[in-house]
Protein backbone atom coordinates (compact mmCIF):
# COMPACT_ATOMS: atom_id res chain seq x y z
CA UNK A 1 0.00 0.00 0.00
CA UNK A 2 2.87 2.29 -0.79
CA UNK A 3 2.09 3.19 -4.41
CA UNK A 4 -1.05 5.58 -4.76
CA UNK A 5 -3.56 4.10 -6.75
CA UNK A 6 -2.91 5.14 -10.53
CA UNK A 7 -5.83 7.26 -11.64
CA UNK A 8 -7.66 4.42 -13.82
CA UNK A 9 -10.46 5.96 -15.56
CA UNK A 10 -13.70 4.71 -14.21
CA UNK A 11 -15.40 2.13 -16.14
CA UNK A 12 -18.55 4.23 -15.78
CA UNK A 13 -16.21 6.94 -17.60
CA UNK A 14 -14.96 4.58 -19.88
CA UNK A 15 -18.97 3.60 -21.10
CA UNK A 16 -19.60 7.31 -21.54
CA UNK A 17 -16.84 8.05 -23.16
CA UNK A 18 -17.35 6.02 -25.45
CA UNK A 19 -20.91 6.58 -25.78
CA UNK A 20 -20.00 10.18 -26.50
CA UNK A 21 -17.42 9.11 -29.25
CA UNK A 22 -19.60 6.93 -31.03
CA UNK A 23 -22.51 9.03 -31.21
CA UNK A 24 -20.82 12.77 -32.14
CA UNK A 25 -19.55 11.37 -35.10
CA UNK A 26 -21.82 12.87 -38.02
CA UNK A 27 -21.75 10.10 -40.59
CA UNK A 28 -22.51 10.51 -44.27
CA UNK A 29 -26.53 10.47 -45.46
CA UNK A 30 -27.58 7.52 -43.93
CA UNK A 31 -30.10 7.44 -47.19
CA UNK A 32 -28.01 7.09 -49.61
CA UNK A 33 -25.41 4.21 -47.91
CA UNK A 34 -28.83 2.42 -47.40
CA UNK A 35 -29.72 2.54 -50.76
CA UNK A 36 -26.06 1.03 -52.04
CA UNK A 37 -26.52 -1.73 -49.23
CA UNK A 38 -29.89 -2.88 -50.51
CA UNK A 39 -28.51 -2.59 -54.17
CA UNK A 40 -25.14 -4.74 -53.51
CA UNK A 41 -28.21 -6.91 -51.59
CA UNK A 42 -30.21 -7.14 -54.56
CA UNK A 43 -27.44 -8.46 -57.10
CA UNK A 44 -27.41 -11.77 -54.80
CA UNK A 45 -30.81 -11.96 -53.97
CA UNK A 46 -32.51 -13.25 -50.64
CA UNK A 47 -29.83 -12.96 -48.11
CA UNK A 48 -31.36 -13.52 -45.06
CA UNK A 49 -32.09 -17.45 -45.24
CA UNK A 50 -29.87 -20.06 -44.19
CA UNK A 51 -27.46 -21.30 -46.72
CA UNK A 52 -27.20 -24.75 -47.66
CA UNK A 53 -25.84 -27.21 -45.19
CA UNK A 54 -22.47 -27.58 -44.90
CA UNK A 55 -21.09 -30.59 -45.91
CA UNK A 56 -20.57 -32.25 -42.47
CA UNK A 57 -17.83 -34.74 -43.78
CA UNK A 58 -16.04 -32.31 -45.46
CA UNK A 59 -15.48 -30.32 -42.40
CA UNK A 60 -15.43 -33.26 -40.38
CA UNK A 61 -12.30 -34.97 -42.16
CA UNK A 62 -10.77 -31.51 -42.30
CA UNK A 63 -11.02 -31.24 -38.69
CA UNK A 64 -9.56 -34.41 -37.98
CA UNK A 65 -6.88 -33.95 -40.07
CA UNK A 66 -5.60 -31.00 -38.61
CA UNK A 67 -6.64 -32.18 -35.01
CA UNK A 68 -4.26 -35.21 -36.10
CA UNK A 69 -1.10 -33.15 -37.04
CA UNK A 70 -1.13 -31.49 -34.01
CA UNK A 71 -1.36 -34.65 -31.85
CA UNK A 72 1.70 -35.78 -33.73
CA UNK A 73 3.37 -32.32 -33.39
CA UNK A 74 2.64 -32.40 -29.53
CA UNK A 75 3.47 -35.83 -28.87
CA UNK A 76 7.02 -35.59 -31.21
CA UNK A 77 7.80 -32.17 -29.25
CA UNK A 78 6.54 -33.44 -25.73
CA UNK A 79 8.43 -37.05 -26.27
CA UNK A 80 11.85 -34.98 -26.74
CA UNK A 81 10.88 -32.49 -24.61
CA UNK A 82 10.63 -35.40 -21.84
CA UNK A 83 13.57 -37.25 -23.11
CA UNK A 84 16.52 -34.22 -22.98
CA UNK A 85 14.93 -32.16 -20.62
CA UNK A 86 16.51 -29.18 -22.17
CA UNK A 87 15.73 -27.50 -25.57
CA UNK A 88 17.39 -26.07 -29.05
CA UNK A 89 15.85 -24.46 -31.96
CA UNK A 90 17.65 -25.74 -34.99
CA UNK A 91 17.38 -24.62 -38.93
CA UNK A 92 18.37 -25.19 -41.90
CA UNK A 93 20.44 -23.30 -43.66
CA UNK A 94 21.37 -24.53 -47.09
CA UNK A 95 18.35 -22.43 -49.13
CA UNK A 96 14.95 -20.64 -47.74
CA UNK A 97 12.97 -23.67 -49.63
CA UNK A 98 14.54 -26.46 -47.44
CA UNK A 99 12.40 -25.40 -44.45
CA UNK A 100 10.10 -27.54 -43.12
CA UNK A 101 8.20 -27.23 -39.84
CA UNK A 102 10.65 -30.06 -38.60
CA UNK A 103 13.30 -27.25 -39.12
CA UNK A 104 12.50 -26.57 -34.93
CA UNK A 105 13.83 -29.62 -33.30
CA UNK A 106 14.19 -30.46 -29.48
CA UNK A 107 17.88 -30.90 -29.56
CA UNK A 108 19.47 -34.63 -28.36
CA UNK A 109 20.77 -34.45 -24.73
CA UNK A 110 24.27 -35.26 -26.23
CA UNK A 111 24.20 -32.65 -28.92
CA UNK A 112 24.85 -29.98 -26.83
CA UNK A 113 28.21 -30.48 -26.65
CA UNK A 114 28.56 -31.43 -30.06
CA UNK A 115 27.01 -28.31 -30.75
CA UNK A 116 29.70 -26.49 -29.68
CA UNK A 117 32.96 -28.33 -30.68
CA UNK A 118 31.40 -29.32 -34.00
CA UNK A 119 31.19 -32.95 -32.81
CA UNK A 120 28.19 -35.50 -33.37
CA UNK A 121 27.00 -33.48 -36.17
CA UNK A 122 24.57 -36.34 -37.99
CA UNK A 123 24.17 -36.05 -41.80
CA UNK A 124 20.62 -35.25 -41.17
CA UNK A 125 21.28 -32.56 -37.98
CA UNK A 126 20.55 -28.92 -38.60
CA UNK A 127 23.68 -26.89 -40.09
CA UNK A 128 23.11 -24.96 -36.95
CA UNK A 129 21.94 -25.26 -33.08
CA UNK A 130 20.62 -22.63 -30.73
CA UNK A 131 20.66 -23.35 -27.20
CA UNK A 132 17.98 -22.18 -25.17
CA UNK A 133 16.64 -22.80 -21.91
CA UNK A 134 13.36 -23.63 -20.47
CA UNK A 135 11.32 -20.33 -18.96
CA UNK A 136 8.56 -19.97 -16.38
CA UNK A 137 6.79 -17.36 -17.91
CA UNK A 138 5.13 -16.48 -14.72
CA UNK A 139 7.88 -15.19 -13.55
CA UNK A 140 7.92 -12.74 -16.40
CA UNK A 141 5.22 -9.62 -15.58
CA UNK A 142 1.95 -9.58 -17.53
CA UNK A 143 2.87 -7.19 -20.33
CA UNK A 144 5.89 -9.20 -21.31
CA UNK A 145 4.36 -12.66 -21.96
CA UNK A 146 4.05 -14.14 -24.95
CA UNK A 147 0.51 -14.24 -26.06
CA UNK A 148 -0.74 -18.23 -24.99
CA UNK A 149 -1.90 -18.42 -28.59
CA UNK A 150 -2.65 -16.41 -32.28
CA UNK A 151 -5.58 -16.10 -33.53
CA UNK A 152 -6.05 -18.49 -36.71
CA UNK A 153 -5.49 -20.91 -34.30
CA UNK A 154 -2.01 -20.64 -33.49
CA UNK A 155 -1.02 -22.67 -30.27
CA UNK A 156 1.89 -21.58 -27.92
CA UNK A 157 3.83 -24.75 -27.99
CA UNK A 158 7.43 -24.19 -26.53
CA UNK A 159 8.89 -20.86 -24.72
CA UNK A 160 12.52 -20.66 -23.83
CA UNK A 161 15.03 -17.85 -23.07
CA UNK A 162 18.34 -17.22 -24.42
CA UNK A 163 21.31 -14.74 -23.37
CA UNK A 164 23.47 -12.48 -26.14
CA UNK A 165 27.16 -13.43 -25.18
CA UNK A 166 26.70 -9.57 -24.19
CA UNK A 167 24.04 -10.84 -21.64
CA UNK A 168 20.77 -9.01 -23.82
CA UNK A 169 18.32 -11.82 -23.03
CA UNK A 170 15.71 -13.09 -25.60
CA UNK A 171 12.50 -14.59 -25.00
CA UNK A 172 11.28 -16.86 -27.52
CA UNK A 173 8.00 -18.56 -27.73
CA UNK A 174 7.26 -21.45 -30.69
CA UNK A 175 3.67 -21.28 -32.20
CA UNK A 176 2.07 -23.95 -34.16
CA UNK A 177 -0.77 -25.05 -36.56
CA UNK A 178 -0.85 -28.18 -38.63
CA UNK A 179 2.71 -27.76 -40.55
CA UNK A 180 2.52 -23.51 -39.82
CA UNK A 181 5.08 -22.46 -37.23
CA UNK A 182 5.52 -19.06 -36.14
CA UNK A 183 8.71 -17.74 -33.60
CA UNK A 184 8.16 -14.94 -30.93
CA UNK A 185 10.90 -13.45 -29.96
CA UNK A 186 11.35 -10.43 -27.59
CA UNK A 187 13.96 -8.48 -25.55
CA UNK A 188 14.63 -5.26 -24.14
CA UNK A 189 16.97 -3.54 -26.50
CA UNK A 190 15.63 0.25 -27.47
CA UNK A 191 17.83 0.61 -30.42
CA UNK A 192 16.77 -0.87 -33.57
CA UNK A 193 20.93 -1.67 -34.84
CA UNK A 194 21.71 -3.15 -31.63
CA UNK A 195 18.43 -5.41 -31.42
CA UNK A 196 18.67 -6.94 -34.93
CA UNK A 197 22.64 -6.94 -34.17
CA UNK A 198 21.70 -8.98 -31.44
CA UNK A 199 19.04 -10.77 -33.66
CA UNK A 200 21.57 -12.16 -36.21
CA UNK A 201 23.80 -13.60 -33.44
CA UNK A 202 21.22 -15.09 -31.40
CA UNK A 203 19.33 -16.77 -34.58
CA UNK A 204 23.04 -17.23 -35.56
CA UNK A 205 21.07 -16.73 -39.26
CA UNK A 206 21.30 -13.76 -41.26
CA UNK A 207 19.11 -11.28 -41.85
CA UNK A 208 17.95 -9.11 -44.37
CA UNK A 209 15.75 -5.44 -43.28
CA UNK A 210 13.60 -5.64 -46.45
CA UNK A 211 10.81 -2.28 -45.17
CA UNK A 212 10.20 -0.03 -42.84
CA UNK A 213 6.79 1.13 -42.47
CA UNK A 214 5.28 3.57 -39.57
CA UNK A 215 7.39 1.53 -36.96
CA UNK A 216 6.92 -2.02 -38.64
CA UNK A 217 10.53 -3.55 -39.73
CA UNK A 218 9.77 -6.10 -41.94
CA UNK A 219 12.85 -8.39 -42.21
CA UNK A 220 13.68 -11.54 -44.05
CA UNK A 221 15.65 -14.04 -41.82
CA UNK A 222 17.26 -17.30 -43.20
CA UNK A 223 15.13 -16.36 -46.16
CA UNK A 224 11.92 -16.47 -44.58
CA UNK A 225 9.71 -13.54 -43.74
CA UNK A 226 9.76 -11.75 -40.39
CA UNK A 227 8.87 -8.50 -38.63
CA UNK A 228 9.43 -6.56 -36.06
CA UNK A 229 8.02 -4.08 -33.53
CA UNK A 230 8.58 -2.06 -30.76
CA UNK A 231 5.77 -2.34 -27.71
CA UNK A 232 6.57 0.38 -25.45
CA UNK A 233 10.14 -0.95 -23.76
CA UNK A 234 10.61 -4.05 -25.34
CA UNK A 235 10.99 -5.27 -28.92
CA UNK A 236 9.62 -8.21 -30.05
CA UNK A 237 9.69 -9.54 -33.61
CA UNK A 238 7.48 -12.47 -35.23
CA UNK A 239 9.23 -14.92 -38.04
CA UNK A 240 7.38 -17.49 -40.03
CA UNK A 241 9.62 -20.24 -39.29
CA UNK A 242 7.89 -22.60 -41.70
CA UNK A 243 7.85 -20.32 -44.49
CA UNK A 244 4.16 -21.34 -45.12
CA UNK A 245 2.43 -17.56 -44.55
CA UNK A 246 2.40 -14.97 -46.96
CA UNK A 247 3.42 -11.62 -46.34
CA UNK A 248 -0.16 -10.75 -46.14
CA UNK A 249 -0.81 -13.43 -43.89
CA UNK A 250 1.56 -12.39 -41.35
CA UNK A 251 0.20 -9.39 -41.94
CA UNK A 252 -2.78 -10.06 -40.51
CA UNK A 253 -1.17 -12.27 -37.44
CA UNK A 254 0.28 -9.23 -36.51
CA UNK A 255 -2.70 -6.82 -36.56
CA UNK A 256 -4.95 -9.74 -35.06
CA UNK A 257 -2.64 -10.12 -32.17
CA UNK A 258 -0.16 -7.39 -31.10
CA UNK B 1 -36.64 -5.75 -30.73
CA UNK B 2 -33.47 -6.09 -31.84
CA UNK B 3 -34.17 -9.46 -31.52
CA UNK B 4 -37.33 -9.39 -33.66
CA UNK B 5 -36.16 -7.66 -36.12
CA UNK B 6 -33.15 -9.92 -36.51
CA UNK B 7 -35.38 -12.99 -36.65
CA UNK B 8 -37.84 -11.46 -38.83
CA UNK B 9 -35.01 -10.49 -41.27
CA UNK B 10 -33.78 -14.49 -40.97
CA UNK B 11 -37.82 -16.06 -41.52
CA UNK B 12 -38.99 -13.76 -43.95
CA UNK B 13 -36.57 -11.70 -45.43
CA UNK B 14 -38.21 -8.67 -44.26
CA UNK B 15 -36.74 -5.51 -45.76
CA UNK B 16 -38.17 -3.26 -43.00
CA UNK B 17 -36.30 -5.20 -40.65
CA UNK B 18 -33.28 -5.03 -42.33
CA UNK B 19 -33.72 -0.92 -42.95
CA UNK B 20 -34.67 -1.13 -39.06
CA UNK B 21 -31.09 -2.48 -38.16
CA UNK B 22 -29.44 -0.46 -40.23
CA UNK B 23 -30.88 2.60 -38.53
CA UNK B 24 -30.32 1.73 -35.56
CA UNK B 25 -26.66 1.17 -35.58
CA UNK B 26 -25.59 2.97 -38.81
CA UNK B 27 -24.22 5.77 -36.78
CA UNK B 28 -22.46 4.07 -33.99
CA UNK B 29 -21.00 1.48 -36.29
CA UNK B 30 -19.60 4.49 -38.66
CA UNK B 31 -18.39 5.68 -35.51
CA UNK B 32 -16.52 2.39 -34.90
CA UNK B 33 -14.78 1.95 -38.21
CA UNK B 34 -13.79 5.53 -38.20
CA UNK B 35 -12.11 5.12 -35.06
CA UNK B 36 -10.01 2.78 -36.10
CA UNK B 37 -9.52 3.72 -40.21
CA UNK B 38 -9.33 7.66 -39.63
CA UNK B 39 -11.27 7.82 -43.09
CA UNK B 40 -14.21 9.07 -43.65
CA UNK B 41 -14.52 7.50 -47.31
CA UNK B 42 -12.73 4.62 -45.86
CA UNK B 43 -15.48 4.06 -43.24
CA UNK B 44 -18.10 4.78 -45.37
CA UNK B 45 -16.94 2.12 -47.64
CA UNK B 46 -16.23 -0.70 -44.97
CA UNK B 47 -19.67 0.54 -43.12
CA UNK B 48 -21.36 -0.40 -46.04
CA UNK B 49 -19.82 -3.69 -46.38
CA UNK B 50 -20.38 -4.68 -42.52
CA UNK B 51 -24.22 -4.36 -42.69
CA UNK B 52 -23.66 -6.39 -46.45
CA UNK B 53 -21.49 -8.98 -45.03
CA UNK B 54 -23.80 -8.94 -41.29
CA UNK B 55 -26.81 -9.27 -43.75
CA UNK B 56 -26.16 -11.92 -46.02
CA UNK B 57 -24.67 -14.10 -42.67
CA UNK B 58 -27.39 -13.12 -40.05
CA UNK B 59 -28.31 -16.73 -40.13
CA UNK B 60 -25.38 -17.50 -38.41
CA UNK B 61 -25.86 -14.93 -35.35
CA UNK B 62 -26.76 -17.68 -32.08
CA UNK B 63 -27.41 -15.04 -29.64
CA UNK B 64 -30.28 -12.93 -32.18
CA UNK B 65 -30.05 -10.09 -29.39
CA UNK B 66 -26.76 -9.16 -29.89
CA UNK B 67 -26.90 -8.06 -33.35
CA UNK B 68 -25.17 -4.75 -32.49
CA UNK B 69 -22.29 -6.20 -31.08
CA UNK B 70 -21.69 -8.85 -33.85
CA UNK B 71 -22.10 -6.38 -36.53
CA UNK B 72 -19.19 -4.40 -34.71
CA UNK B 73 -17.25 -7.07 -34.51
CA UNK B 74 -17.80 -7.34 -38.34
CA UNK B 75 -17.09 -4.05 -38.88
CA UNK B 76 -13.99 -3.56 -37.00
CA UNK B 77 -12.69 -6.83 -38.41
CA UNK B 78 -12.59 -5.27 -41.34
CA UNK B 79 -11.20 -2.35 -40.36
CA UNK B 80 -8.38 -3.96 -39.63
CA UNK B 81 -7.87 -5.97 -42.18
CA UNK B 82 -8.07 -2.16 -44.29
CA UNK B 83 -5.53 -1.23 -42.32
CA UNK B 84 -3.33 -4.10 -42.89
CA UNK B 85 -3.83 -4.08 -46.93
CA UNK B 86 -3.26 -0.68 -46.91
CA UNK B 87 0.10 -1.60 -45.32
CA UNK B 88 -0.59 1.25 -42.56
CA UNK B 89 -0.34 1.10 -38.63
CA UNK B 90 -1.76 2.73 -35.78
CA UNK B 91 -0.05 5.35 -34.92
CA UNK B 92 0.06 6.30 -31.21
CA UNK B 93 2.79 8.27 -30.66
CA UNK B 94 1.09 11.85 -31.33
CA UNK B 95 -1.04 11.48 -28.50
CA UNK B 96 -1.58 13.97 -25.78
CA UNK B 97 -0.78 13.54 -22.49
CA UNK B 98 -2.57 15.46 -20.37
CA UNK B 99 -2.01 17.23 -17.34
CA UNK B 100 -3.97 16.44 -14.29
CA UNK B 101 -6.94 19.38 -13.17
CA UNK B 102 -6.37 20.56 -9.76
CA UNK B 103 -8.73 23.78 -9.73
CA UNK B 104 -11.99 24.13 -8.11
CA UNK B 105 -14.34 24.01 -11.62
CA UNK B 106 -17.36 22.54 -10.89
CA UNK B 107 -18.31 18.94 -11.16
CA UNK B 108 -19.72 18.81 -14.04
CA UNK B 109 -17.28 20.42 -16.11
CA UNK B 110 -14.70 18.30 -14.45
CA UNK B 111 -16.99 14.73 -15.45
CA UNK B 112 -17.33 16.52 -19.30
CA UNK B 113 -12.92 17.21 -18.93
CA UNK B 114 -12.75 13.54 -17.63
CA UNK B 115 -14.70 12.39 -20.19
CA UNK B 116 -12.93 14.46 -23.38
CA UNK B 117 -9.31 12.84 -22.14
CA UNK B 118 -11.07 9.32 -21.83
CA UNK B 119 -11.88 9.82 -25.51
CA UNK B 120 -9.09 10.95 -26.71
CA UNK B 121 -7.31 8.33 -24.90
CA UNK B 122 -9.76 5.71 -26.60
CA UNK B 123 -8.87 6.74 -29.60
CA UNK B 124 -4.55 5.96 -29.22
CA UNK B 125 -5.50 2.37 -28.88
CA UNK B 126 -4.51 0.12 -30.91
CA UNK B 127 -7.37 -1.52 -33.15
CA UNK B 128 -7.21 -4.79 -31.47
CA UNK B 129 -7.17 -3.48 -27.96
CA UNK B 130 -10.01 -0.70 -29.22
CA UNK B 131 -12.13 -3.30 -30.72
CA UNK B 132 -12.55 -5.52 -27.26
CA UNK B 133 -13.02 -2.24 -25.24
CA UNK B 134 -15.83 -1.43 -27.50
CA UNK B 135 -17.20 -4.68 -26.89
CA UNK B 136 -17.23 -5.01 -23.42
CA UNK B 137 -17.65 -1.13 -22.29
CA UNK B 138 -20.14 -0.48 -25.37
CA UNK B 139 -21.83 -3.15 -25.71
CA UNK B 140 -21.95 -4.86 -22.34
CA UNK B 141 -20.13 -8.00 -23.61
CA UNK B 142 -19.04 -10.73 -20.91
CA UNK B 143 -15.00 -11.71 -21.25
CA UNK B 144 -16.73 -15.31 -22.84
CA UNK B 145 -19.07 -13.89 -25.45
CA UNK B 146 -15.89 -11.19 -26.66
CA UNK B 147 -14.04 -14.70 -26.94
CA UNK B 148 -16.67 -16.31 -28.63
CA UNK B 149 -17.38 -13.79 -31.08
CA UNK B 150 -13.50 -13.01 -31.82
CA UNK B 151 -12.85 -16.14 -31.65
CA UNK B 152 -9.69 -16.01 -29.87
CA UNK B 153 -9.02 -17.28 -26.16
CA UNK B 154 -10.64 -15.47 -23.13
CA UNK B 155 -7.39 -15.05 -21.87
CA UNK B 156 -6.48 -13.26 -25.25
CA UNK B 157 -9.34 -11.22 -24.42
CA UNK B 158 -8.02 -10.42 -21.25
CA UNK B 159 -4.59 -9.56 -21.99
CA UNK B 160 -5.60 -7.02 -24.71
CA UNK B 161 -8.11 -5.19 -22.16
CA UNK B 162 -5.53 -5.35 -19.72
CA UNK B 163 -3.11 -3.57 -22.14
CA UNK B 164 -5.76 -1.51 -23.20
CA UNK B 165 -6.37 -0.30 -19.72
CA UNK B 166 -3.02 -0.25 -19.31
CA UNK B 167 -2.51 3.03 -22.10
CA UNK B 168 -5.36 4.47 -20.53
CA UNK B 169 -4.28 5.04 -17.42
CA UNK B 170 -0.50 5.74 -18.87
CA UNK B 171 -2.09 8.39 -21.12
CA UNK B 172 -4.29 9.55 -18.20
CA UNK B 173 -2.06 9.66 -15.80
CA UNK B 174 1.87 10.93 -16.73
CA UNK B 175 3.22 9.43 -13.49
CA UNK B 176 1.70 5.70 -14.34
CA UNK B 177 4.89 4.19 -14.67
CA UNK B 178 5.78 4.70 -11.00
CA UNK B 179 2.63 2.19 -10.15
CA UNK B 180 1.17 -1.29 -10.49
CA UNK B 181 -2.15 -1.33 -12.66
CA UNK B 182 -4.77 -3.58 -10.92
CA UNK B 183 -6.72 -5.68 -13.04
CA UNK B 184 -10.78 -4.89 -13.40
CA UNK B 185 -12.51 -8.18 -14.13
CA UNK B 186 -9.98 -9.63 -16.44
CA UNK B 187 -8.84 -12.23 -14.06
CA UNK B 188 -5.04 -12.22 -13.47
CA UNK B 189 -4.56 -10.05 -17.07
CA UNK B 190 -3.66 -12.55 -19.51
Amino acid sequence: MTNKQPRLPEEELIREALHHELHSITPPPADAVWQRIRARLAENGPVSSPAAPPSRRRISWRRMAVLAAALIIVFLGGREILRTGHFAVTERLKGPLNYTDTDVLISEAGKEAGDDTGEQTPESAPHFGVQWEPIDLTALPAHARPPEELSGGYSLTWTAVRQTASGESFTAALYSRAADSLLWLQCAIPDEARFTGALAEILETPLEITGTEAGLLRLHIGGRLALAWQDEDLRRLLWDISGTATENGLYELYNGNF
Amino acid sequence: MEREQVEALVKQNDDVARRALFEAYYQRTFGVVYQITRSRESAEDLTQDAFIKAFRSLHQLRERDKFGAWLAVIATNLARNHLKRERRLFFSDDLTRFESDSGDAEAEVMRDLEIEKVRQAVRALPPDQYQVVILQYYYDLKIEDIAAMLQISAGTVKSRLFRARQKLARILEPNFAEHTLPIKGGGDGR
